[in-house]
């Protein structure tokens, strides 16, 4: 029968004892047995072979040749499909970030090489709607080099030794410039955790949860989604539980309520990959251009300037002035702007000498929106030209009718500038106030240009951070016509000094039209999409304006389907429909919806009501309003069957009160501190985008809306008419 | 030999002098169990302990040229990796810690007997017991993390106080305050606690 007294408890009543008979260890003798017992407590740990191999594969590992940091910038552009390619990339990427000396490089390429994968390949796929699978981009990693293909151009880039090859078959040409990483954001590692923390580092705010765990070929696995709130995209990885790296990812969709995969990456890691797939060798025909030393030559280019002259106390330069053969005019140049003043306190218009007409298109402004340069961390945008800390601008203006074939002609640049850039002082040129107005002052450039460039794209738009290709270049000046055509007041420049002209909405349409049919042609041969929401609450704005208002719902609704993040681009058209609808459940002729409301002094108020009465409900604020033209017509008709309902969309409930007791208005206000967001408001009818201040509403006495937005003398001849007993008022929309 | 560092060098027969000039092949052959010891006991995952002594010694071969000597190279790499542990802790919220910390009344009372009887030598059967080892553990545990890191660095890697002083970044004299404290709290939860009132 064995002892159940174990050894150690033997040997502890054994001490028991001798300290029982006093024998206390010297303070030497403590020490010496602390020492003892800690250090059996902690045994030096066994090192697995594997990690010695690790460590002296460390001492194969060459270094490469230090450059100097660069600045780099955030850009303001949401995530898109693109970027959820990006993203893909980014599952099995590894850190090359700017290294200050040889050291750090090595550092950074071997602790990644040794905290992830030491290799990886990856395979992305698009799958189109039919359910077709149709290979799309293949990336190849290994020891900080980088190999990546986009199947569909057959471009290859090669990123080696802190340069990128790139090279387009179409074109024959092979760029090479130094950079950081191959990508503009460069991840720091492969693995799930690597990812995380990439993501919360470059501001991409998506979650990372893990949703299950399951099995695949044998091995423990992770079900993990990423997502963003609201977001009607998202990505499914299957992620190795020992490894904590991506065996496979599923990019989705929601579509019709449902999540349908449009894209699947699959990835292998850790299997020795030919050296040579990461050589940049290609076809010995390829011309091979300099990509650092190009932009050099443009740096300097545009340094020395065509054009240069003081307006007021600014100094205006011409740095570059381009035609492209559809007579589109790229100019770049700069207004004594520091990169830090984003808000062009200047504008610029452009004629020529054969009367054309132009439209600014957008999209030429590198790095307007970048208040000053940021730099995040794995991130490798390239940086935009300064001149003497003051930033590049670019304007380009598209020909609203067709310059083909393009005939040389003299332009004439007019800048209308604010003469000293300082923030305190009004911004906009030839704004509505008079100081605003006294504050511009204006100067005149003439440039003959006798040949148009050979190319849709600008020659300098590699260098740019808007790289936009042919397509984007047609989508833009489709979108610049459109612009033309609509006129459309809130879109256009409040301190404009273009002529106003009548719009032509059926010609914007088409403009828009034209641009949904190439998003479609696109959308045939990728397979996906198109997801364009911007168009079609564009069409849906002009159908508004049109008085096709069944099919400018059906635009706003499109608008959303479309919409990939919860931003504004699905927001807008939201507000849009949301907006239409309250304006549309007024309409003259039918009865007013029974809605009620809350006033200033918290009592509520309902149309019902005010059934028997002629109501006239006025919806205002402080800065838009008609007070004394109510007010005659509230006295008028005091002690008979008629009154007055407002309701305020104003900013300020301490300030309301105190207008409306100063201004003694005798009427109940609805107000519900909400603003331009203001529910009551829509309840009545207001939307911020499509019902301008002051608005009027008339509900004769069974309760049917009369009219609408009527003012001045108009309303007080339909109050009268309402008042006198006459059936038949106002029954048509005019404004005053 | 319980003892890493110096000592161990020592035990593998190499001569040269700490500081001197050194390649990262000697580097890893000398101090690699050290450092893997030093990591594993503040990575519970064996495998990312492994992956940060690696990281330990590409930051170690990328710094070498840079390495200036008025530390000994081993106090140096344990530098590093406790930064790289610390980065990784960053990396993973918190980890689960390596040793519980709730020592039952039983055990302090026989730790307390390990340390504070003489009777003779203590065997080394008695240090080497799993039992002691566990709650030994147990108490190194329950110390705030910069003593036990302390007390670890001189008992188990054998650093001397400056050398202490560099790895975790504080001054000398903070070094030490936080080894007596660490002593302090020891005694006190092991022979203290039960052993202290007794004549």
């Amino acid at each position: 029968m064995s002892d159940p007294m174990s050894e150690h408890e033997r040997l502890i009543e054994r001490l028991e004892r001798a300290r029982r008979a006093g024998a206390v260890a010297s303070p030497e003798q403590q020490e010496e047995n602390l020492r003892r017992l800690i250090r059996a407590a902690v045994p030096p740990a066994e090192v697995p072979e594997s990690l010695r191999e690790r460590v002296r594969a460390l001492e194969a590992a060459p270094p490469t040749p230090a450059r100097p940091r660069a600045r780099r910038f955030l850009p303001g552009r949401p995530l898109g499909w693109t970027l959820a390619a990006a993203a893909v990339v980014a599952a099995i990427a590894a850190p090359v970030l700017q290294p200050r000396w040889v050291a750090a490089q090595a550092l950074r390429r071997m602790a990644a090489a040794v905290t992830d994968a030491r290799s990886a390949h990856q395979v992305f796929w698009r799958v189109s709607r039919d359910g077709r699978r149709v290979k799309f981009s293949e990336t190849w990693y290994q020891g900080g080099r980088w190999r990546f293909t986009d199947t569909e151009t057959g471009r290859v880039n090669v990123f080696a030794s802190g340069k990128l090859w790139s090279y387009d078959p179409k074109t024959q040409r092979i760029t090479v410039r130094r950079t950081s990483g191959p990508f503009g954001y460069n991840p720091s590692g492969f693995s799930l955790a690597a990812m995380a923390r990439d993501y919360a580092r470059w501001g991409w705010n998506s979650r990372i949860r893990v949703e299950g765990r399951t099995r695949v070929g044998g091995h423990p696995a992770l079900q993990v989604v990423i997502e963003r709130g609201g977001d009607s995209e998202r990505e499914l990885l299957l992620v190795d539980a020992e490894s904590d790296l991506p065996i496979s990812s599923q990019f989705q969709r929601e579509t019709g309520g449902r999540w349908v995969t449009e894209g699947i990456a699959e990835s292998r890691f850790n299997e020795p990959l030919p050296p040579a797939l990461f050589k940049p060798s290609f076809p010995a025909g390829a011309k091979r251009d300099n990509w650092d030393a190009l932009r050099e030559q443009w740096r300097r280019r545009l340094g020395a300037g065509i054009a240069r002259r003081r307006i007021a106390r600014r100094l205006i330069v011409l740095r570059d002035l381009w035609v492209n053969p559809k007579g589109d005019v790229f100019l770049l140049y700069t207004a004594s702007k520091t990169p830090g003043g984003v808000y062009g306190d200047w504008q610029v218009d452009l004629t020529d000498d054969r009367g054309v007409q132009y439209q600014e298109a957008r999209g030429l402004e590198p790095h307007d929106f970048v208040t000053r340069p940021v730099h995040v961390e794995g991130s490798n945008l390239w940086p935009g030209f300064s001149f003497g800390g003051e930033k590049l601008k670019g304007k380009w203006w598209v020909p609203v009718t067709r310059q083909w074939p393009w005939q040389p002609r003299r332009f004439t640049l007019t800048f209308h500038v604010v003469p000293i850039d300082h923030p305190k002082l009004p911004t906009s040129p030839g704004g509505k106030t008079p100081g605003e107005a006294a504050y511009t002052v204006s100067g005149t450039f003439s440039r003959r240009v006798d040949r148009a460039g050979s190319t849709l794209v600008p020659p300098f738009m590699p260098f740019m951070f808007s790289q936009m290709d042919d397509r984007q270049i047609r989508r833009e000046e489709a979108e610049a016509r459109a612009a033309y055509f609509r006129q459309d007041p809130a879109q256009m420049y409040p301190g404009s000094r273009r002529q106003r002209r009548p719009p032509d909405l059926a010609k914007a349409l088409a403009s828009y039209y034209e641009i949904a049919r190439m998003n479609e042609a696109q959308a045939r041969k990728s397979g996906t999409g198109p997801y364009d929401p911007g168009l079609w609450t564009s069409i849906g704005r002009v159908l508004y304006r049109m008085g096709r208002r069944e099919e400018a719902r059906a635009a706003f609704e499109r608008a959303i389907r479309e919409s990939t993040h919860n931003d504004w681009s699905r927001q807008e058209p939201q507000q849009l429909l949301k907006g239409m609808n309250s304006v549309l459940a007024w309409t003259v002729g039918r009865p007013a919806p029974l809605v009620s409301g809350i006033d200033l002094n918290g009592k509520s108020h309902s149309v019902a009501d005010y059934r028997g009465k002629v109501l006239l409900i006025s919806l205002w604020n402080r800065f838009s309003h008609e007070l004394p033209r109510i007010k005659a017509l509230n006295d008028r008709y005091a002690g008979r069957e008629f009154a007055v309902l407002g309701v305020c969309i104003d900013i300020n409930r301490a300030e309301l009160n105190q207008y409306v007791r100063a201004q003694n208005i005798p009427w109940p206000n609805l107000y519900d501190d909400k603003e331009y967001k203001s529910e009551v408001g829509a309840r009545f009818g207001y939307s911020w985008d499509w019902t301008p201040l002051p608005r009027t509403l008339l509900v004769d006495r069974e309760g049917i809306v009369r009219a609408i937005d009527l003012h001045g003398a108009a309303l007080e001849s339909a109050v009268a008419r309402l008042m006198g007993g006459g059936g038949s008022a106002a029954t048509s929309s005019a404004r005053r | 030999m319980i003892s890493l560092g110096r000592t161990a060098i020592r035990g593998e027969g190499t001569e040269q002098q700490e500081g001197e000039g050194l390649d990262i092949a000697s580097l890893h052959d000398r101090y690699l169990q050290a450092v893997f010891t030093y990591v594993s006991c503040h990575v519970s995952d064996r495998s990312e302990a492994e992956d940060i002594t690696a990281e330990v010694f590409a930051a170690a071969l990328a710094a070498l040229p840079r390495f200036r000597g008025d530390s000994g190279h081993y106090a140096w790499l344990l530098g590093i990796a406790r930064r790289k542990i610390v980065d990784a802790a960053r990396r993973r919220r918190r980890r689960r810690e390596l040793l519980d910390t709730d020592l039952t009344g039983a055990e302090r009372e026989s730790l307390g007997l390990l340390l504070a009887t003489d009777i003779g030598e203590l065997p080394e059967e008695a240090v080497q017991h799993e039992e002691a080892r566990q709650e030994m553990r147990k108490l190194l545990a329950g110390l705030p993390e910069a003593q036990r890191e302390a007390l670890l660095l001189q008992v188990v890697h054998d650093l001397s106080i400056r050398e202490i002083a560099q790895v975790i970044g504080r001054s000398e004299a903070a070094a030490n305050s936080l080894l007596q404290r660490a002593r302090a709290a020891i005694y006190r939860h092991g022979r203290g606690y039960f052993l202290g009132d007794q004549p």
